[in-house]
């Protein structure tokens, strides 16, 4: 496993879901990288995804009939970034629909989201 | 008035091998079944080909080389291969390779292939062909429990949808026009008549796409022979316009999920051409997911932007319509052996050369061919073929 990815998951693991913020031009990136795609920069900071972020698009997966689909998001965090995760709770959500990351403590994926609305 | 880099080469003939599930026949014979075809339509010799251009989808593996297997296969010696790896988007890409290579004088005839068995192999599971556990796809993507690729192509059109007002029932007016087509298109494996209703009754795997909104899953293969001036055969073609882009392996890399690089390419292609999307007779246009078409029509200027459900629902693309499209049938309704986009190419060339028989349309001097790879409109090449005078 890569240093970047090590670095995510230990964090991930946590509760936190880390971005590289690049140290020469300041572009937040996601996934785990060693250098910067906008400025080819090595040198970046972890920073802690504030949580925020709001539905792109979404699809409900269909596996097998009878199973409840999952429900997969792809959620421009407010830090600028898209991550692709899991949406948890019932109903459709809507494009634009707030939601905020729910994560489990867990040492791999997915990411997951719940709906900012039915927080708090 | 091709561009400089492909001017010396024209394609001579193209061929498929049978179309369906074949448990007992390889991705090579399937290959040999199709160059043999090609070859045979372009009266070129087996002994003239000195370049062969293969890619391959889900059975590559550590070590393989499509192009020189072909080449043990033949019993020739190439003094250019290339296997360029670019998902669906490859094959139409390396007819451009073999054509400016051709016209460098790295070859005289090339033979472009590609074929697939993942039907009969069952190679198309639900988490899709990534396994490399350092890849962003299996640590991150697969968890999710997308399936891969029709998820991302959901994401895709729910985005359409929300910016546009498009609809299901415009989406499967995409497929009931590769339906349409097919019929008058013998080696398409789906001819039945098709409905709006039955598509959007069928399951829905990804919403909001149901089982009809997606391609088939076949084996299959396709051959394409290029040469340095026309054969015996009759009618050559050439490329007019040719251009490819790249960007992203990810969906969460793409910059918008409803404009996609085809824009550029586009534009580019027909700069290189010197004419118009209104000067073209009829399109080629990956449809592995009803989305494509609809964004991609939009992309490469045949309407607006946001324009593509309803104009696809108005019949334009139908036999009789203004802009034929996927001749053949196309992803949705002929065959979809993994990677789509030479199949594109085989269509455009016969009917330029107007050996399409029961579908040939009766205006085919330019024919543009668009095919995508990639995770979600990663890659783009645009093609646009002209016959020779």
């Amino acid at each position: 496993m890569s240093v970047e990815r090590r670095t995510f998951w230990n964090a991930w693991a946590e509760g936190r879901l880390l971005l590289q913020r690049c140290a020469s031009c300041g572009t937040a990136r996601f996934y785990p990288k060693p250098f910067c795609p906008s400025c080819g920069a090595a040198a970046h900071e972890w920073v802690a995804a504030e949580g925020g972020g709001e539905i792109h698009s979404w699809t409900a997966v269909h596996r097998r009939s009878g199973h409840v689909p999952a429900m997969v998001v792809l959620v421009t965090l407010d830090e600028g970034v898209r991550v692709l995760g899991v949406l948890d709770g019932a109903g459709e959500p809507g494009i634009g629909e707030r939601v905020r990351l729910a994560p489990r403590r867990a040492a791999s994926g997915p990411i997951r989201f719940a709906r900012a609305a039915l927080q708090a | 008035m091709a561009g400089e880099a492909y001017r010396g080469a024209l394609l001579l003939g193209a061929g498929e091998s049978d179309l369906g599930v074949f448990p007992e026949r390889t991705t090579l014979d399937l290959q040999v079944q199709a160059a043999q075809r090609a070859l045979a339509d372009a009266r070129v010799e087996l002994r003239a080909i000195d370049g062969i251009f293969v890619s391959k989808s889900g059975e590559l593996r550590p070590g393989d080389s499509p192009a020189v297997e072909l080449a043990e296969a033949f019993g020739v010696r190439p003094r250019h291969v290339d296997t360029t790896l670019a998902g669906g988007a490859a094959p139409v890409i390396q007819i451009a390779r073999a054509a400016a290579a051709i016209t460098a004088g790295l070859c005289s005839y090339a033979l472009v292939a590609y074929g697939s068995t993942q039907a009969s192999r069952r190679l198309r599971r639900d988490e899709g062909w990534a396994t490399d556990p350092d890849s962003d796809a299996v640590a991150f993507e697969r968890p999710t429990g997308y399936r891969h690729p029709i998820s991302v192509h959901a994401l895709i059109a729910r985005r359409h949808m929300h910016e546009f007002g498009t609809t299901s029932e415009q989406l499967a007016s995409v497929a009931l026009s590769d339906r349409a087509w097919a019929q008058r298109n013998p080696a398409a494996l789906r001819r039945a008549p098709l409905t709006v209703d039955a598509v959007l009754a069928s399951p829905v795997i990804s919403s909001p796409l149901h089982v009809l909104d997606c391609c088939l899953v076949t084996d299959g293969a396709a051959a394409v022979v290029l040469g340095p001036g026309a054969s015996a055969a009759g009618p050559a073609v050439e490329i007019a316009g040719f251009a490819e882009r790249h960007s992203h392996m990810s969906i969460v890399h793409a910059e918008s999920l409803t404009t996609s690089l085809a824009a550029d390419t586009g534009s580019r292609a027909f700069a290189m051409a010197g004419f118009t999307p209104r000067d073209v007779d009829a399109v080629q246009i990956y449809d592995a997911f009803t989305d494509m078409p609809i964004v991609l029509l939009e992309d490469l200027g045949f309407c607006r932007k946001g324009e593509g459900g309803p104009f696809v629902e108005s019949g334009a693309t139908l036999p009789g319509g203004g802009l034929p499209m996927n001749t053949q049938g196309g992803g949705l309704s002929h065959c979809h052996p993994g990677m789509y986009g030479l199949f594109l190419a085989v269509e455009a060339v016969r009917q330029l050369r107007r050996t399409a028989g029961e579908r040939q349309l009766e205006r085919a001097s330019r024919v543009l061919c668009h095919a995508v790879g990639g995770g979600g409109f990663g890659s783009h090449a645009t093609l646009i073929l002209a016959a020779v005078a």
